[in-house]
C-alpha cells in the first residue's frame, strides 16, 4: 500500500510536466477554439534553441531560457497569422498539424536527427538533478523538478488571474464566445488572437525548455510523444480552466505509475502509460462538457461537390487509358535501377490508404489521424488469415474486415464527438496503438510480427524476383483501381448520398429516414476496410506484418497528403500514393545531403505545403481545380418564383 | 470569367505542382547518380586495379555529432550499370579478382543509434582494402542507414539484394532485422554478424555474434554479489511477447543459479519511450531491492540515472554494456556500477581492443565513437573477412556458410570468450559475459567470463 | 379509422420549466392543421416532439394509430412522416435533383456493398430514386431547376425544393415549420396555392407551425392556438380568430 502511495506521489513531478505542456494548448484554445497540436513541437524547437546557446553559469542559463521562450512567442504569433485566414476551427487545427510537421522537420534539418548530440539547458543548473526535498522517504523532488512545479503553478495562477481580471483577458473570453459580436463592440479581435497565440506559444516553448532536461539528452521524438498526456491534461481542464488543467496533468502523472504497477501483474502489458492517457482523453471527451460556442458548427471540412463521372466515349477512353498504363508501367519499370516495381507497388498501397482517407474525410466528413492504425490491423489480420491457409486475396479482404471492425469501434464514440474532438481522440489512439496494439500477442503474434507469404504467382524466389514483383505490382494496382471505382460508385449511390447529406445537416438527414449513427458507422467501416486492405497489401510487399511502418507519424503524413491533394478527390488518391512513395525512397549513398537531413527536409516541406494549401484553398488542390472549372461554367439562371 | 483571385490561385497551384515535380525528379535523379547498382559478376576488373573514386573511402564527417548519419561510401564503379533484372537477386558467387559486395544496414539516426557500430565496421574494412583486400578481392561495403524506420530498411534490404550483394554483414538495425528474415530465406542469403533479437536470431542464414539476451548471466552475477539480498531487474520490453517471456525466464533462472530468488514483482519491463523512471525507482527503493540488473538502452540509462540520483537510490547495479556508451552521461553516481558485457571493455581491453580503438580514432578523429557497439561492428567485419580469407578462391554462398560453421570458437579472441552456436542449424549463440567495474570513470576488470546454457530462447 | 397524426396529452419539462403542458391534437388524412401562438408558446418544442428530435416527458404521439413516442426520428420517416425546417436545410454541395434523391432513397435498399461493387441492385435503386425525384419536380413545376446547385437558390425556390424533397418521401403526414418565413406576399400566396394543391392531390395530412395569418387562414381546416405550453383554443380558423382569449394572448388584455 505504501508503495502505491509513494508511486502516486512520486508521479507529481511527471504530472507537472504534462500540465506545463498542456497550458499552452489551453491558452490557445480558450481564445480561438483551435487545438494546437504543435505545442509539443514548439517546445522541441525552443529546447534545441536553448541548448545551442550553450551551457554556462546561472546568468547564461536564465538568458537561454528567456530567449527560448521568446522564440516560442514568435512561433506562436506566426502560427496565428497562418490560422487567421482559415475558416473553421477544424481546418485551423489541421493547420497546426502542418506546423507540427514543419517544426519537427526543421529541428531535424538544422540540428540533425542523431540522439544525444545536444545537451539540454537545465535551468536549475548541473546540480539541478540532486535531491532537493524528501518527505518521509516517499516523496522526493530534485531542484529542477521543484522549479518546474513552481513555474507550472505560478503560470497557471498568473494566467488565470490574467484571463479573469484584466481587460485583455476578458477580451479573449469575449472573442472566444462570439467573435463577431466582439468585433462590433470594438474589440480588436485580431490583436487579441495574436496575443493569445503568442502567449500560448511562449508557454509551450517554456514548457519544452523546462521539461527537456528531465528526459536526458535531446532527441526529436520524446517531447512529441508527451503530446497525448498533454492532451489528456488539457481535456480534463475542459480546455478552459488553467488551474484545472494543472490539476488534471498532475492527476494523470499520479495515476500512470499506479496503473502501470497494478497491470504489471498481467505479465508485461505494454504501453500502459499511453493507455491510461488515452482512457483519460476518451472519458474527458465523452463526459466533460467543454465551454464553447454551441451555435457555431465546428463542422467538418467543407463538402466537395461530386462531379458527374464522364460518360460514353470519354469514359471508355479514360478507362482504357488507365488499364493500359496499369499494365504497361510494371513491365517497363522492372526490378532494377532507380525505381523498381517495389516502388510501383508502394504507389498502389499508399494510394489505397489515401483513398480510404478520401472516403473518411472527404465523404464522411470526419477527420481521422489514425488511419495507419487501421492499416496495421489489416496487415496483421491478413497475417492471421494466411496462417490458416486462406488464399491471398481472400486474406486481404479478411484483413480489411478486421480493420473495418476496428474503425467502426473508433467510429462509435465519434458519433458523440465533433470532428475536432474526433481528431484529438484519433491522434491519441495513434500514439497508444504504437505502444500497445502492435505488441498485443493476439493481434501481432508472439513475435510481434506475422509472416505474409506472397501468392504463388507473385512469389519472389531467386530467379523469379523480377517476375514476382511485376505480378505483385499488377495485383495491387488492380486492387487500387478497383477500390477507386468502388469509392466513386459508393459516393454516387445511396450511402454516398446519405453521407454527403450528413455533412450539411444531421437533422435533415435524419428527417430523410437515415439513422445518423448507422450511416456514420458504415462510412467508418468502409474507410477502415480500405485502409486495412492497403495495410495488408503492404504486408505482402515486404512479406511481413509489423507495427513499425504504421506509426503515428505515418498517420499524420497520410492525412497531410490527403488534405494537400484534396480530400474530395478520388483521382487525387493516386497522387497521395505517389507522394508517400517518393518521400520514403531511399537515397542510398550520400548525395551531399545526409539521409536524416533529407527526411527532415521532406517533413518540413510537407508541413509547409499543408499550411499553404489550407490557407489558399481548404479543399486542397483538387478542390481548387474543381472550383476553377465551375466558376468558368455558365451560372444557373435565377428564376423568380 | 475567372476572377483575379482565381487566377492567382491557379498560378499558385501550378507553382506548387511544378515544385513537387521538380523535387521528385531531383530525388529520383539523385538516387541514380550516387547510388551504385553494379552487378559484381558482370563487370570485369583486372586483378588488383582499383577505381579512382575512392577505395572505400570513409567520410570522416559521417556520424559527426550534429549532422545526421550519412551512410556510406563505397566506391562508385565505372559506369554504375544497373543490375539486370531477375537472376541478380543475389550474387551467389564472386569471380576471381572481383570485388566482394557486402550489404549492411545500421541505424545511425534517431532516438537510439548505433553509429559506433558503423564506424567500427567501416574502419576494419577500409584497413583490409588498404592492405590489398582479401585474397586479392576488394570488399565493397554498401552501408545504409534505415533511420530506425522499418519501411525504409525493408526497401534498402531489397535494393542491396537487387544490387547483387554477396552477403549481408555487420547489421545493427533493430527495427529492420526482423522484417528481412523472409528475404534471407528466399535468397539463401547469409547474414554475418548482427544484433540478435527474436526471429533473425534463430535462422540458419544469420550468424549473430552479440545478442540481447544477457538475462541468465546478469542474474547470476547480481545474485553472487554478497551485498545483494533482494535483487530486482529492469529490461526493455520487445514487441515480441515471446522474447520478453524468455528474458524473464532467463533472469529468474540466473538469479536462482546465483543462490538468491527473484520474485516476479521485482521484474520490471519498460517501454522504449518511458518518460520517467521515478516510479520504478520508488518501487524498488521502498520494496527494499538492494541490487538491480538493467538491460535497457542509452536514453533509458540517462533517465534511470536521473531518477536514482533524485531519490538517492544507490543499489548494487549490474548494467548491460550500453551503460558505458558515450551517449550515456556519466557522473559521480555511476561510480561503482558493474557492467556485464560479452565484449571486453574498451577502457581496459587488450591489444585487439586497442587496435580497434586506434583505427577508429584515426579514421574519424573527434567524431569517433568508441564503445561496445563499435567493438561489435569491428568484430563482425573481422569475422567476415576471416571467413572470406579461408574460402580462398571458392567464393560461393554455400561455401561461406560451410566456412562459418567451421570457424574456430576463439575467432573473437581479445573481444569475446570462445563462441559456440547451439545444436541444429539455427545459430543460437551462447552468451558469455564478463564483469567490469566503473572505477574513476573507467571500466576496470572485475570478474571473468561466465557462460549460460542456451535454453532460454525457446 | 385512426387519424394520420394524433398527439395525446404531450408534456415536455425542462428542469423546473414546463415548456409544453398537456397538448392534444389530431390531424386526419387530407386535413391541414395550423399550430399558432405567440413566441415562446411551445410550438417548436411540440413540433420537435412530433418529429422525434425532442423526447416528451409525458404523453403519446401516434402515427396512423401506431405509437411512435419512443421511436427515433429517422425511424418515423419509414412510417410516413416528413418535415421541412424553419431555416431551410438543403444539402450543400449537391444539386436540387441530388437533394431530392436523398429522400427518394428511402424507398430503395442499396447498401454499402451493393453500391461499392456495383451490383445490379444499385442501378435499379438509382433509377427508381431518380424517377421518383423527377416526378415530384414535375409535379411542383420545378423541373428546370433539377441540375442547379442548391446553395445558389433564392429563398423562395429553396423552400419549394425543400417541400419537394419532403414529398419524395411519399409522406402520409407532412410537417411544415414556418414554411412561409422569408417569402414576400406574392411568393406566399403562390406557396399557399401549392400546398392546397398538394393536399388535394396527394391527400396527406399536414401540420404546420406558422406566424403568417395569410397562410393560416386560407389553408388550414383547423387551427390550434398555444400559449405558455398549453392549448388555448382549437377550431376552424375564423372561430379561433374571433376567440377573445386568443386575442388577449396576441394583443394584450386591454384590447379584448
Amino acid at each position: 500500500m505504501k508503495v502505491y502511495i509513494a508511486l502516486a506521489l512520486g508521479g507529481i513531478p511527471l504530472g507537472a510536466m504534462y500540465a506545463l505542456q498542456a497550458l499552452g494548448i489551453v491558452i490557445v484554445y480558450k481564445t480561438s477554439k483551435v487545438f494546437n497540436f504543435a505545442s509539443g513541437a514548439i517546445g522541441l524547437v525552443c529546447a534545441y534553441f536553448a541548448s545551442s546557446l550553450g551551457p554556462g553559469g546561472w546568468f547564461t542559463r536564465i538568458l537561454a531560457v528567456l530567449a527560448a521562450t521568446l522564440v516560442g512567442l514568435v512561433v506562436g504569433v506566426l502560427m496565428e497569422l497562418t490560422v487567421r485566414p482559415v475558416k473553421g476551427a477544424l481546418t485551423g487545427t489541421i493547420v497546426t498539424l502542418g506546423w507540427l510537421l514543419t517544426l519537427t522537420g526543421f529541428v531535424g534539418f538544422v540540428y540533425g536527427t542523431q540522439a544525444a548530440t545536444h545537451e539540454p539547458v537545465q535551468l536549475a543548473g548541473l546540480d539541478g538533478n540532486r535531491q532537493a526535498f524528501n518527505l518521509f522517504d516517499v516523496l522526493q523532488f530534485s531542484w529542477q523538478q521543484l522549479l518546474l512545479l513552481g513555474i507550472a503553478g505560478a503560470l497557471a495562477a498568473g494566467l488565470a488571474a490574467f484571463f479573469r481580471l484584466t481587460d485583455l483577458g476578458t477580451a479573449t473570453r469575449a472573442v472566444s464566445e462570439a467573435p463577431d459580436a466582439a468585433r462590433l463592440l470594438g474589440i480588436a479581435v485580431d490583436r487579441v488572437n495574436l496575443v493569445a497565440w503568442g502567449l500560448g506559444g511562449a508557454v509551450s516553448g517554456l514548457a519544452g525548455v523546462l521539461v527537456a532536461p528531465l528526459l536526458g539528452p535531446l532527441d526529436n521524438t520524446s517531447l512529441i510523444i508527451l503530446t497525448v498526456q498533454a492532451l489528456a491534461a488539457a481535456l480534463v481542464g475542459r480546455l478552459s480552466s488553467l488551474p484545472l488543467t494543472v490539476a488534471g496533468g498532475i492527476a494523470l502523472g499520479m495515476l500512470q505509475p499506479v496503473i502501470h504497477r497494478a497491470l504489471h501483474s498481467f505479465d508485461g502489458v505494454k504501453g500502459t502509460d499511453e493507455l491510461t492517457a488515452f482512457a483519460v482523453v476518451l472519458i474527458a471527451l465523452l463526459f466533460f462538457k467543454r465551454s464553447g460556442r454551441k451555435d457555431v458548427v465546428s463542422g467538418g471540412l467543407t463538402p466537395v461537390p461530386i462531379r458527374p463521372l464522364p460518360r460514353g466515349g470519354v469514359a471508355i477512353a479514360s478507362f482504357l487509358g488507365i488499364a493500359v498504363a496499369a499494365l504497361a508501367v510494371p513491365s517497363l519499370v522492372g526490378d532494377a535501377g532507380k525505381l523498381t516495381n517495389y516502388n510501383v507497388s508502394q504507389v498502389a498501397v499508399w494510394g489505397t490508404a489515401t483513398l480510404s482517407l478520401v472516403l473518411l474525410v472527404g465523404v464522411v466528413g470526419q477527420v481521422s489521424v489514425c488511419q495507419a492504425v487501421f492499416m496495421g490491423c489489416g496487415a496483421f489480420g491478413a497475417g492471421i488469415a494466411l496462417s490458416h491457409d486462406v488464399p491471398f486475396v481472400l486474406a486481404l479482404a479478411l484483413g480489411g474486415l478486421l480493420a473495418a471492425g476496428v474503425a467502426a469501434l473508433v467510429g462509435l464514440p465519434a458519433i458523440r464527438l465533433e470532428p475536432l474532438e474526433l481528431a484529438i481522440a484519433t491522434l491519441s489512439l495513434s500514439f497508444t496503438a504504437d505502444r500497445f496494439l502492435y505488441s498485443w500477442p493476439p493481434l501481432a503474434g508472439e513475435n510481434g510480427r506475422r509472416e505474409i507469404a506472397r501468392p504463388g504467382f507473385a512469389n519472389v524466389d531467386p530467379g523469379h524476383v523480377g517476375d514476382g514483383n511485376r505480378a505483385y505490382a499488377w495485383l495491387v494496382l488492380g486492387i487500387f483501381i478497383a477500390a477507386c471505382f468502388a469509392v466513386a460508385s459508393l459516393r454516387r449511390g445511396r450511402t454516398g448520398a446519405a453521407l454527403t447529406a450528413l455533412r450539411s445537416s444531421e437533422p435533415a438527414t435524419a428527417a430523410m429516414g437515415f439513422s445518423v449513427t448507422s450511416v456514420k458507422l458504415r462510412g467508418f467501416a468502409a474507410s477502415g476496410f480500405l485502409a486495412g486492405v492497403a495495410g495488408a497489401m503492404y504486408g505482402g510487399l515486404i512479406q511481413s506484418a509489423t507495427g513499425a511502418p504504421f506509426d503515428f507519424s505515418r498517420s499524420i503524413t497520410l492525412l497531410a497528403y490527403a488534405v494537400i491533394i484534396g480530400v474530395g478527390s478520388v483521382p487525387g488518391a493516386f497522387f497521395g500514393g505517389l507522394l508517400v512513395t517518393l518521400t520514403t525512397l531511399d537515397f542510398g549513398a550520400t548525395n551531399g545531403v545526409a539521409n536524416g537531413h533529407f527526411v527532415s527536409l521532406t517533413t518540413m516541406v510537407t508541413g509547409l505545403f499543408l499550411i499553404g494549401v489550407l490557407m489558399a484553398s481548404p479543399d486542397g488542390i483538387a478542390g481548387a481545380i474543381g472550383r476553377l472549372q465551375r466558376d468558368s461554367a455558365p451560372e444557373a439562371e435565377a428564376v423568380l418564383v | 470569367m475567372l476572377s483575379s483571385r482565381d487566377r492567382w490561385l491557379a498560378g499558385l497551384f501550378a507553382l506548387q505542382l511544378v515544385a513537387v515535380l521538380a523535387f521528385g525528379v531531383a530525388l529520383v535523379h539523385g538516387i541514380g547518380d550516387q547510388h551504385q547498382t553494379v552487378t559484381a559478376t558482370q563487370t570485369l576488373l583486372p586483378q588488383g586495379s582499383v577505381p579512382q573514386a575512392g577505395v572505400a573511402t570513409v567520410a570522416p564527417s559521417t556520424a559527426a555529432a550534429g549532422t545526421s548519419g550519412k551512410s556510406t561510401t563505397t566506391s562508385t564503379t565505372q559506369g554504375g550499370q544497373a543490375a539486370t533484372g531477375a537472376g541478380t537477386t543475389g550474387t551467389a558467387s564472386v569471380a576471381k579478382g572481383q570485388p566482394i559486395k557486402i550489404g549492411s544496414i545500421v541505424s545511425q539516426t534517431g532516438a537510439i543509434n548505433f553509429v559506433a557500430s558503423a564506424q567500427g565496421t567501416k574502419a576494419y574494412i577500409d584497413r583490409v582494402n588498404a592492405a590489398g583486400g582479401v585474397n586479392g578481392h576488394r570488399i565493397d561495403l554498401d552501408l545504409r542507414d534505415d533511420q530506425l524506420d522499418a519501411t525504409r530498411g525493408a526497401q534498402q534490404a531489397r535494393q542491396l539484394i537487387a544490387e547483387g550483394v554477396f552477403a549481408f554483414a555487420a547489421w545493427n538495425a533493430p527495427q529492420t532485422e526482423g522484417a528481412i528474415v523472409p528475404l534471407l530465406e528466399q535468397n539463401k542469403l547469409p547474414l554475418i554478424g548482427n544484433y540478435g533479437v527474436g526471429d533473425e536470431y534463430h535462422s540458419r542464414w544469420s550468424y549473430p555474434f552479440q545478442s540481447h539476451h544477457f538475462g541468465f548471466e546478469m542474474g547470476r552475477f547480481l545474485a553472487q554479489e554478497s551485498s545483494v539480498k533482494h535483487p530486482g531487474v529492469i529490461f526493455t520490453s520487445n514487441s515480441a511477447a515471446k522474447v520478453n517471456a524468455a528474458q524473464v525466464r532467463a533472469f529468474t533462472a540466473g538469479v536462482k543459479a546465483g543462490g538468491k530468488t527473484l520474485s516476479s514483482g521485482d521484474i520490471v519491463q519498460v517501454d522504449v519511450t518511458k518518460v520517467s523512471y521515478d516510479d520504478v525507482v520508488t518501487q524498488f527503493r521502498l520494496g527494499g531491492v538492494d541490487g538491480i540488473a538493467t538491460l535497457i538502452d542509452q536514453t533509458a540509462y540517462n533517465r534511470l540515472q536521473q531518477s536514482m540520483d533524485r531519490q538517492g537510490y544507490k543499489p548494487t547495479h549490474v548494467a548491460d554494456p550500453l551503460f558505458t556508451d558515450p551517449n550515456v552521461t556519466q557522473s559521480s553516481t555511476t561510480e561503482g556500477t558493474l557492467v556485464a558485457s560479452d565484449f571486453a571493455a574498451t577502457d581496459s581491453g587488450g591489444a585487439e581492443v586497442q587496435e580497434y580503438a586506434t583505427a577508429v580514432r584515426k579514421a574519424y578523429g573527434s567524431s569517433a565513437q568508441i564503445s561496445y557497439l563499435g567493438e561489435a561492428g569491428w568484430l563482425d567485419a573481422k569475422i567476415l573477412v576471416e571467413a572470406l580469407r579461408r574460402m580462398g578462391d571458392d567464393l560461393t554462398r554455400a561455401n561461406l556458410l560451410k566456412t562459418m560453421d567451421s570457424l574456430p570458437a576463439d575467432i573473437g579472441k581479445g573481444f569475446t570468450a570462445p563462441m559456440h552456436f547451439g545444436p541444429g542449424t539455427n545459430h543460437d549463440l551462447n552468451r558469455c559475459l564478463a564483469l567490469t567495474k566503473v572505477t574513476k570513470g573507467k571500466a576496470q576488470p572485475y570478474k571473468g567470463f561466465a557462460c549460460d546454457d542456451l535454453s532460454f530462447d525457446r | 379509422m385512426s387519424a394520420a397524426l394524433e398527439l395525446r396529452d404531450i408534456g415536455v419539462q425542462f428542469g423546473q420549466f414546463q415548456a409544453v403542458d398537456g397538448v392534444s391534437l389530431t390531424v386526419n388524412a387530407g386535413e391541414v392543421v395550423g399550430l399558432i401562438g405567440p413566441n415562446g408558446a411551445g410550438k417548436t418544442v411540440t413540433f420537435n416532439v412530433v418529429t422525434g428530435l425532442q423526447p416528451s416527458t409525458r404523453g403519446q404521439v401516434l402515427l396512423g394509430g401506431q405509437d411512435v413516442t419512443r421511436l427515433a426520428a429517422h425511424s418515423r420517416t419509414a412510417l410516413g412522416l416528413a418535415r421541412t425546417f424553419q431555416v431551410v436545410q438543403l444539402f450543400a454541395g449537391m444539386t436540387v435533383l441530388e437533394n431530392l434523391m436523398v429522400a427518394a432513397h428511402r424507398h430503395t435498399h442499396a447498401g454499402v456493398v451493393v453500391d461499392a461493387l456495383r451490383l445490379p441492385g444499385r442501378r435499379r435503386a438509382l433509377r427508381s430514386a431518380e424517377e421518383r425525384s423527377r416526378a415530384v419536380l414535375a409535379f411542383l413545376d420545378l423541373s428546370h431547376l433539377a441540375d442547379v446547385e442548391v446553395t445558389t437558390l433564392p429563398v423562395g425556390q429553396a423552400r419549394l425544393v425543400e417541400l419537394a424533397r419532403a414529398l419524395c418521401l411519399t409522406p402520409k403526414v407532412l410537417l411544415l415549420d414556418e414554411p412561409a418565413s422569408g417569402l414576400d406576399p406574392a411568393e406566399t400566396a403562390d406557396f399557399v396555392a401549392l400546398l392546397a394543391h398538394v393536399r388535394s392531390t396527394l391527400g396527406c395530412a399536414m401540420l404546420l407551425v406558422e406566424h403568417d395569418m395569410g397562410v393560416v387562414m386560407p389553408l388550414c381546416d383547423h387551427v390550434v392556438v398555444m400559449d405558455f405550453g398549453k392549448v388555448l383554443a382549437s377550431g376552424p380558423p375564423l372561430d379561433v380568430r374571433d376567440d377573445p382569449a386568443v386575442r388577449a394572448a396576441y394583443l394584450g388584455d386591454e384590447v379584448a
